[in-house]
């Protein structure tokens, strides 16, 4: 039997002893409606500008990676220095799939979730056996380690040149058309891995994921099995950057481990989320839209954007409110919205 | 003014200036476009601009191609694929450029081809990659002609040509006649450019050991190093320990200065090395490595030897203009840009893009190098002997050519005689 009931500031369902509640109150949903409509209507501005709307599906793939990377900080308590690591797997996973098995996207997909699964599972016992430095150290070298090998194994990764001619994720018939959809669809990628994050935040996972990120003894004897819990923090956000990485592959259709696993990539990856603020996970789409849109409006200014970017970017951490970022400012200004933050553990 | 409203103007003025239009946008009349993109952090791609702009000012002061003024729109990749494939659908798509000339490493030229083909069918243009070395760029041409056709390679030589041209030819000769040795020992860079050189192309040529082999040269050590090897010095002792008489290093990307240090240094000093590319083969070389480059050599374009009547004009406004040394990229660009000039003229037309297509497939102009023109089937330029790199060795603080023998200006020496 399903009961509908209104209260003040929610809907609720019930169907047995199942419950299910939604918020009608403006403060839960009015700002992330207006966001996402920007988000939506934004290409419309720029049909013309085709390296804009491309700027914009970068912008959203960096979000998409750094969405996870929050999660997986908070989750573990660690910072992963490498997460571009699991971007290269998934992306020559794709690729070679693609290229020699005549896999088409979707299933690629699939095995692409398979591998950043199955090796992610496979290192996921560094967040037992270290942290802090030598976890950030592990992490730091594992995507260098990746770029080695895709020099040493060249007939398989072709080294610098990288793999090419992947087949695309769709054809419409124009490019215009075409771009226009990959946006829509890295939006939809970021929209969801947000979604999935905002479930976890909002759930007893993230009630345990707050416990484990404030203090990991104190988590345990709360009851909760932090062993277990780190492991999933590690492995969900590494098959989620893998998937960007498929999605780099068949948008892009060229994939070079030289492009995406040295330390300047992660640098962009880190410098968006503590842009954005690494106490939420939201920060991370105003973060990469943020670095995006400096880094092509900087460009204007020649060879001086080339130490004049990285400046901005550090100029914004030491302006911005410390460990809340560009969300920080944007929830002082609404207190009332009600996102659940995450406290970034101090020492 | 709060944090947020200062962020979001700034935010907007930077989005403002990406939507603006390029300076050179007012010209007269309707102008040719060429679209340039190069990481300009990068020395190679830096130089490679200036010489497309002394190219593009040299053809305005000419009366332009067919009567129409040359535009030149320089874009920064920062070296970043992402980066890379917007600013090309930003030339092609919003700037119309009738051509892109991609000065970068061969993996965004890789991504370019693939960029300019989905373009192509609805904005037809022609793309000239002028740095990136290997055989990825051509072999889409090879591959697929009516999807890549507009994609044009321009690079002093393209790995087949290595074993065929480099390898079977130039450095045997060098070896045999000019240094006078046989025993050789083969080091080669870990990457992908040097890989037909050690596997061989099936069909194409066996490896460069083979290849050496069949012309008379001993291979007595064979070595693969990695990027990151700082470290030689055990190198140079096996090296010594075989009996080579000559190290040929198929390197460009290694860390040259240590190597040479080290090598001065070694039990292997006195068996010269010849580098077929990088860092050596520039000026500043002698004083990074304290001399001790001394008897080395290496095919180098820094060299001022008049290979034709452009060669010695060509540097000396580089550096009178521009201020910067024409680097490897920087003749390829220049030559680059005359050949589509003469290609245009010829075709006399700027429209049919397969009347131009076919008209680069047949162009010759001279060229600072030698000659510039492309293969009618493959689109890499015509090498050696139509376009030369001359070999130089490092004599007393200079350059000096010493092969081919109608560029040379001294001979080759020892190295222990050069230390004396």
């Amino acid at each position: 039997m399903v009961k509908f009931e209104l209260k003040r500031d929610r809907v609720l369902l019930r169907w047995g002893i199942e419950k299910y509640e939604w918020c009608i109150e403006p403060r839960y949903w009015r700002n992330p409606v207006i966001g996402v409509a920007i988000l939506l209507v934004l290409p419309l501005f720029f049909y013309s500008y085709p390296h804009l709307l491309t700027m914009l599906t970068t912008a959203n793939l960096l979000a998409a990676i750094a969405i996870p990377l929050s999660l997986q900080i908070l989750g573990t308590a660690r910072v992963n220095f490498g997460p571009q690591f699991y971007l290269g797997i998934g992306g020559y996973t794709a690729a070679l799939l693609n290229l020699h098995l005549g896999w088409s996207p979707l299933f690629t997909l699939a095995g692409t979730i398979i591998v950043c699964g199955s090796i992610s599972l496979l290192l996921s016992p560094i967040t037992w056996i270290a942290r802090g430095l030598y976890f950030s150290l592990i992490t730091l070298i594992l995507p260098l380690a990746f770029l080695d090998l895709t020099y040493q194994f060249g007939d398989i990764f072709r080294g610098e040149v990288g793999l090419f001619g992947m087949s695309p994720l769709l054809d419409l018939g124009r490019v215009r058309w075409n771009y226009l959809s990959y946006y829509y669809l890295s939006l939809f990628l970021m929209l969801l891995y947000m979604l999935t994050a905002d479930k976890i935040g909002r759930s007893r996972f993230g009630v345990s994921l707050a416990a484990i990120n404030e203090n990991e003894d104190v988590a345990r004897m709360m009851g909760i099995n932090v062993s277990k819990y780190k492991v999933f923090y590690y492995v969900l956000p590494s098959i989620l950057t893998g998937v960007v990485g498929w999605f780099i592959v068949h948008t892009f259709r060229s994939f070079a481990g030289v492009t995406y696993l040295p330390l300047e990539f992660m640098l962009k990856i880190l410098f968006i989320v503590i842009i954005g603020g690494r106490a939420f996970v939201y920060g991370a789409v105003p973060g990469a839209y943020a670095v995006c849109v400096l880094e092509e409006g900087l460009r204007g200014f020649g060879h001086v954007s080339h130490w004049i970017f990285p400046l901005v970017l550090i100029a914004l951490i030491y302006v911005l409110p410390r460990g809340e970022g560009l969300w920080g400012l944007y929830h002082k200004r609404h207190p009332r919205d009600y996102f659940p933050k995450l406290h970034v553990r101090r020492e | 003014m709060n944090k947020a409203r200062l962020f979001f103007t700034v935010v907007t003025i930077m989005l403002c200036i990406a939507l603006g239009i390029s300076p050179a946008s007012a010209q007269k009349g309707k102008p040719i476009k060429i679209g340039f993109m190069g990481d300009l952090s990068a020395p190679f791609s830096l130089s490679a601009q200036a010489a497309a702009k002394l190219a593009v000012s040299e053809m305005n002061a000419a009366g332009g191609i067919l009567g129409r003024p040359v535009e030149l729109i320089t874009e920064d990749t920062k070296g970043e694929i992402p980066k890379g494939i917007e600013i090309y659908k930003k030339l092609v798509m919003h700037n119309n450029v009738d051509a892109v000339v991609l000065a970068e490493k061969v993996e965004m030229s890789v991504a370019g081809m693939q960029i300019g083909a989905e373009l192509f069918r609805e904005f037809p243009h022609i793309m000239f990659s002028t740095l990136g070395s290997g055989d990825a760029i051509w072999h889409h041409v090879r591959d697929d002609y009516e999807r890549f056709k507009f994609g044009f390679q321009t690079y002093y030589f393209v790995s087949s040509h290595y074993l065929e041209i480099m390898g079977g030819q130039i450095i045997p000769d060098f070896f045999k006649n000019y240094v006078g040795v046989t025993k050789v020992a083969l080091i080669y860079e870990d990457m992908d450019w040097t890989k037909p050189l050690r596997q061989g192309l099936p069909g194409v040529s066996p490896s460069l050991r083979e290849v050496y082999e069949s012309k008379g040269l001993e291979v007595v050590y064979e070595k693969t190093i990695s990027l990151d090897q700082k470290v030689f010095s055990t190198l140079f002792e096996d090296v010594a320990k075989e009996g080579a008489c000559m190290m040929d290093c198929v390197v460009g990307y290694i860390d040259q200065p240590a190597f040479i240090k080290q090598w001065a240094q070694s039990s292997a000093r006195d068996i010269p090395w010849f580098f077929w590319g990088g860092l050596a083969g520039m000026p500043m070389a002698w004083n990074m490595t304290e001399g001790m480059i001394a008897g080395g050599s290496i095919g180098s374009s820094f060299v001022r030897v008049a290979i034709t009547e452009k060669t010695i004009p060509f540097m000396d406004n580089m550096v009178e203009k521009y201020k910067t040394g024409p680097i490897f990229g920087s003749h390829t660009t220049y030559d680059t840009l005359y050949g589509y000039k003469k290609a245009l003229e010829q075709a006399d037309d700027t429209k049919d893009i397969n009347n131009i297509i076919k008209s680069l497939e047949n162009v010759r102009e001279t060229a600072v190098l030698g000659k510039i023109g492309w293969d009618s089937r493959y689109h890499y330029n015509i090498p050696y002997p139509d376009y030369v790199t001359p070999i130089v060795q490092w004599q007393d603080g200079k350059m000096v050519p010493v092969y081919p023998s109608d560029v040379a200006q001294g001979t080759f020496q020892q190295p222990a005689d050069l230390r004396k």
